[in-house]
């Protein structure tokens, strides 16, 4: 499935403002531009995992792949997974709730996936490749390890 | 962790923020130069919580002095706002453990510089129960619209990524609740 759909999902939750509707609508946010990242990075020809560490494999591969504005789209995906978090395990009453903060997601989301998409070219996801190849060829060279090993 | 957490732990975040200073248009650079030599000094002997035990009784004398000097300089680091800033003990041990002190001065430096109408900045440590990480969760209470909010994160995110290495910077993560 294309995990955009999650995206539509968010925002059809946000029809109610209900507590369980806006914090699902945050975790569907996160999903949408989390596996549009893993797509991309896939496709760069990054293999993620299928693990809970793979959340730290996007961050280390987005954060160091010398394109600015992945890194900083990263930074904007790490805050939707601090608020999923929350949205998930942190039961009682909070920002999560809330359906302007849920809006506010969505929309960090969609900003997150349109800077993912801007860099889906072949040339793009070159670049992308070479960066994160460069930063792994780095960490071996130090620790005799790959990132990703 | 046995370290009980002080007061004084709390002003050491000061410290840093003086010394982030560097990031704002604003430099009381006469004062900042005694501050900064003072940290630098923690900083080469580690940052743990044990080792700064070690430190703060080791100069007593120059912390008194700091602590002075941090007073006289509360006026100018404080923003002319007010912004209520609240830090559980919690994140300072975590933050304390690894080597993040000094990001603390700078995302509430960088938060109100760059959300001008953040009322309230909280710190506490976030939790995933499904991989077991932890970070620095920077929650946040703004006015404004959905629009205003997505922009003033965007150029607090720019500053931040350039400004915060890797992979620090990584150990926090900003909230916005638009109340």
């Amino acid at each position: 499935m294309n995990p955009r759909d999650f995206l539509q999902t968010a925002k059809d939750l946000l029809k109610s403002d209900k507590p369980a509707a806006c914090r699902t609508a945050f975790n569907r946010s996160y999903y949408a531009a989390y596996n549009v990242g893993v797509d991309l990075l896939e496709k760069s020809g990054h293999k993620v995992s299928r693990t809970a560490k793979a959340h730290n494999e996007v961050t280390t591969y987005l954060n160091n792949c010398a394109i600015q504005e992945l890194v900083e789209a990263q930074q904007k995906l790490v805050n939707l997974y601090s608020d999923r978090i929350k949205a998930d395990y942190q039961l009682w009453p909070s920002h999560v709730e809330k359906i302007n903060n849920a809006k506010l997601a969505v929309k960090r989301a969609e900003i997150v996936i349109q800077t993912f998409d801007s860099y889906s070219s072949a040339c793009a996801r070159q670049r992308i490749a070479k960066g994160i190849n460069s930063y792994k060829h780095k960490i071996k060279s130090v620790s005799g390890t790959s990132p990703d090993s | 962790m046995s370290e009980t957490i002080s007061d004084e732990h709390i002003t050491l975040k000061y410290f840093f923020l003086a010394e982030s200073y560097n990031y704002a248009p604003k430099k009381p650079d006469r004062d900042l130069s005694e501050a900064r030599s003072l940290i630098q000094e923690w900083t080469r002997i580690g940052t743990s919580p044990s080792n700064l035990e070690t430190w703060l009784n080791e100069h007593k004398t120059p912390l008194r002095s700091l602590q002075k000097l941090l007073k006289e300089l509360q006026p100018q680091l404080s923003d002319e706002r007010q912004v209520e800033v609240k830090h559980s003990h919690e994140v300072i041990v975590f933050c304390a453990d690894h080597s993040l002190i000094k990001y603390l001065g700078l995302v509430e430096l960088l938060t109100k510089k760059y959300f001008p109408t953040v009322r309230k900045i909280s710190f506490s440590v976030g939790y995933d129960p499904e991989t077991v990480d932890k970070w620095v969760s920077v929650d946040i209470e703004i006015s404004g619209d959905i629009d205003d909010a997505i922009e003033w994160e965007d150029n607090f995110v720019k500053e931040w990524v350039t400004s915060a290495a890797y992979p620090e910077r990584t150990k926090f993560t900003l909230s916005c609740d638009i109340i």
